[in-house]
């Protein structure tokens, strides 16, 4: 592997490689971008490109170097990940990566620190890092990864030279599913086109049969009636199988993919009703009824049900109870729908 | 390949290198120790990206070829403690795996890639110096307990090592206290050495000075601390950055001078802060005429008084210190007598506890 196997990321490696060429490497980066998108694997051959022994400006993956790299034993190199069963970088993490970037390199002339899910540290652990960035040593380069850069504090933003990445394109995913993962041709264009560019969600979507689920989901849409809410939730615990899951996390993961899928749908719909037919759609094809349903709604009403699905997945980042959540947003919706016409003794 | 070595020269080898390795570690290849064979020699590699130690067991036979292993630690050293008395352990190597054979039964392990061990080589090293490695050691053990644990103040989790003309000098300090000793040393080539080297490998050099038992040859280069034995090598990666000026911090006006038992004092100081508690550890010393008064009271504790006999004729004064600190600098001293040096209330105090050794302590405002 090297900077060949990156795609659809031109800009940002045209970036980096003239960086490498001209020897101007920043201290500290922020990769942002949605998740499987690439951005740790490009931060790894980046770093490969960095320690290689016999090419300047990519990596070779054939040096002792390179193939250290690649199995994370290369001293130089560190990469930080949440520890298992946590969603959040621990300050105790970073204490020992700010011990160990003040010791100079031990192989090269760079000590490259690559922290995953760097939006998922808390206000303690940001000004640890904070620390480390605001007085860089000067062979340091830390790249911060993160999905969102509303979650990443003011003070480590300003002093990081943030980089875009761009979603992979449809044909990518459909692409690298076909052939890696032998999908069929069908499964891979839905997937790769809810997936949102996004190689890693479409893989985990293939797991969880979520397109199976979502086409249930979308037939119960059309028949909720507004007194629905609390049966739907529990409904949709069942179907998607959620509290057989073994852990939080996972259940979080289901929960977030249905919640994706509610905002897929309302989306298709607010798209239906502008009469821009030619945005592309979550929907396998403009039916009768979706185009009846969008009828009955106004872009005000579509909107601020987007806007209740955008808050909760706010909620569910922040650790909301995920059955209330879903409860919660359901009743939202329907309240939308429907003219705020639940009653409250149901 | 086949390797025939002595079980206690086996056991010394790994149990000095298991120092190093870290018992958590973030990368697993580190977890291990590396074996290569060269010559007559097995020499054997442990790093925790921080000190890097090679040390060389000198083996009773050796016949064969191999590029090398790295096995588990903590297992080896199990297998080596228990076998340290054996008169003859032979070491067999085929691809990717390890026999140990010795009377009574076997091991066999399964090496790790010999590729992913880091290899570090010192590089750039201008000159070499000889000390004693006990001189070296006792040096190391009078600074150490001042360094900085606070990571975040990077240069002092180190101690200074300065070389210049014919003295070595280290240095530490947290930011209240700052320790420093200087000693003789012979430089013909009059190589200047300046860096900042983490405690975590002057500590480990006591330990590899104790096992070496003569002289050791140390340099600096930009990045590395070398130390070079007549069983083995240390390399350690310096700290970046720029040491404080030391010189700076030690008072130049202290005119009030003591002369104390030092066990005397330390008894004393022990004692009263006895009566201090984790929030508020303050001992007061109080100079009157022949006279030194130690004082502590803590509110949910109660108060304690300790007196101790000094030469002191000049007028009363007051100072508080941290125990602790007082204690650590009075724990490393191996004299008689220690001196106190007193300036103001507010400025800091010399603890002179040796032979070019002395001790910086900031005063605690008491009131």
């Amino acid at each position: 592997m090297s900077f060949k196997i990156i795609s659809c990321q031109d800009r940002v490696l045209k970036f980096f490689q003239n960086a490498i060429k001209n020897n101007r490497l920043a201290h500290a980066y922020i990769f942002v971008g949605q998740e499987g998108i690439g951005k740790t694997l490009f931060s790894k051959e980046l770093a490969k490109a960095i320690f290689c022994q016999n090419s300047s400006f990519d990596a070779c993956d054939d040096c002792n170097n390179c193939k250290r790299v690649n199995n994370d034993s290369f001293p130089d190199f560190f990469l930080t990940v949440p520890e298992e069963n946590s969603r959040v970088i621990k300050i105790e993490q970073l204490k020992y990566l700010q011990e160990i970037l003040y010791i100079k390199p031990i192989e090269s002339e760079y000590k490259i620190a690559i922290i995953q899910s760097a939006d998922r540290m808390n206000e303690e652990a940001s000004n640890c890092l904070l620390k480390t960035l605001e007085e860089p040593p000067l062979y340091a380069i830390i790249i911060l990864i993160v999905t969102s850069l509303d979650l990443v504090e003011e003070t480590v933003r300003s002093r990081c030279q943030i980089v875009r990445f761009s979603p992979l394109s449809k044909d990518f995913v459909k692409n690298n599913l076909i052939n890696r993962f032998q999908l069929n041709a069908n499964l891979a264009e839905q997937l790769a086109l809810i997936s949102n560019g996004s190689l890693e969600r479409a893989i985990s979507l293939a797991d969880t049969q979520v397109v199976q689920k979502k086409n249930w989901l979308i037939n119960q849409f059309y028949k909720l009636e507004a007194n629905d809410n609390l049966t739907f939730s529990k409904e949709l615990f069942n179907e998607w199988h959620i509290k057989d899951l073994d852990t939080l996390e996972e259940k979080r993961g289901l929960v977030k993919e249905l919640i994706f899928s509610f905002l897929m749908y309302y989306r298709d719909l607010l798209i239906c009703k502008v009469g821009n037919l030619n945005i592309p759609i979550y929907h396998d094809k403009w039916d009768e009824l979706i185009i009846s349903k969008s009828r009955s709604l106004s872009v005000d009403t579509l909107l601020n049900i987007l806007n209740t699905i955008k808050i909760s997945l706010e909620y569910l980042d922040r650790n909301a109870n995920i059955n209330l959540l879903l409860e919660n947003m359901i009743t939202n919706i329907l309240c939308l729908q429907t003219g705020n016409k639940i009653s409250l003794l149901q | 390949m086949n390797i025939k070595l002595t079980g206690i020269d086996f056991h010394k080898g790994l149990s000095l290198l298991a120092g190093i390795v870290p018992s958590v570690a973030i990368k697993s290849v580190l977890q291990g120790i590396k074996f290569e064979f060269k010559d007559k020699k097995i020499e054997l590699s442990a790093t925790d990206l921080e000190v890097f130690v090679r040390y060389y067991i000198e083996a009773k036979e050796v016949s064969g070829e191999s590029k090398g292993l790295v096995l588990h630690a903590s297992r080896l050293c199990n297998i080596a403690r228990d076998w340290a008395g054996s008169d003859e352990i032979l070491i067999s190597v085929s691809e990717g795996n390890c026999v140990l054979k010795s009377k009574g039964g076997y091991f066999k392990l399964k090496s790790d890639d010999v590729e992913q061990f880091p290899s570090v080589r010192a590089d750039g090293v201008s000159g070499y110096i000889a000390v004693d490695g006990d001189i070296l050691s006792n040096m190391i053990s009078k600074v150490l307990y001042a360094v900085s644990t606070i990571k975040a103040r990077s240069v002092l989790c180190g101690v200074l090592l300065w070389v210049e003309e014919d003295a070595l000098v280290l240095v530490a300090a947290d930011g209240n206290r700052m320790s420093i000793v200087r000693r003789k040393i012979l430089n013909p080539d009059k190589i200047k050495i300046n860096g900042i080297a983490t405690a975590k490998c002057l500590s480990f050099i006591q330990k590899f000075s104790a096992e070496e038992k003569g002289v050791l040859k140390f340099g600096l280069s930009e990045s590395q601390l070398h130390v070079i034995g007549s069983k083995g090598e240390v390399i350690s990666q310096l700290i970046d950055g720029q040491y404080p000026k030391y010189e700076e911090v030690i008072p130049k006006e202290s005119d009030k001078k003591i002369e104390v038992n030092k066990e005397a004092l330390l008894v004393a100081i022990r004692m009263a802060s006895y009566m201090t508690n984790e929030g508020y550890r303050v001992v007061r010393f109080r100079l009157k005429k022949n006279g030194l008064n130690l004082s502590s009271r803590a509110a949910d504790v109660g108060e304690a008084e300790q007196d101790v006999d000094v030469n002191y004729e000049g007028p009363d004064f007051e100072i508080s210190f941290n125990p602790d600190y007082v204690i650590d600098a009075l724990k490393a001293s191996d004299v008689g007598n220690v001196v106190i040096e007193l300036g103001r209330k507010d400025s800091a105090a010399i603890f002179r506890t040796g032979h070019e050794q002395i001790n910086i302590i900031m005063p605690i405002e008491s009131e």
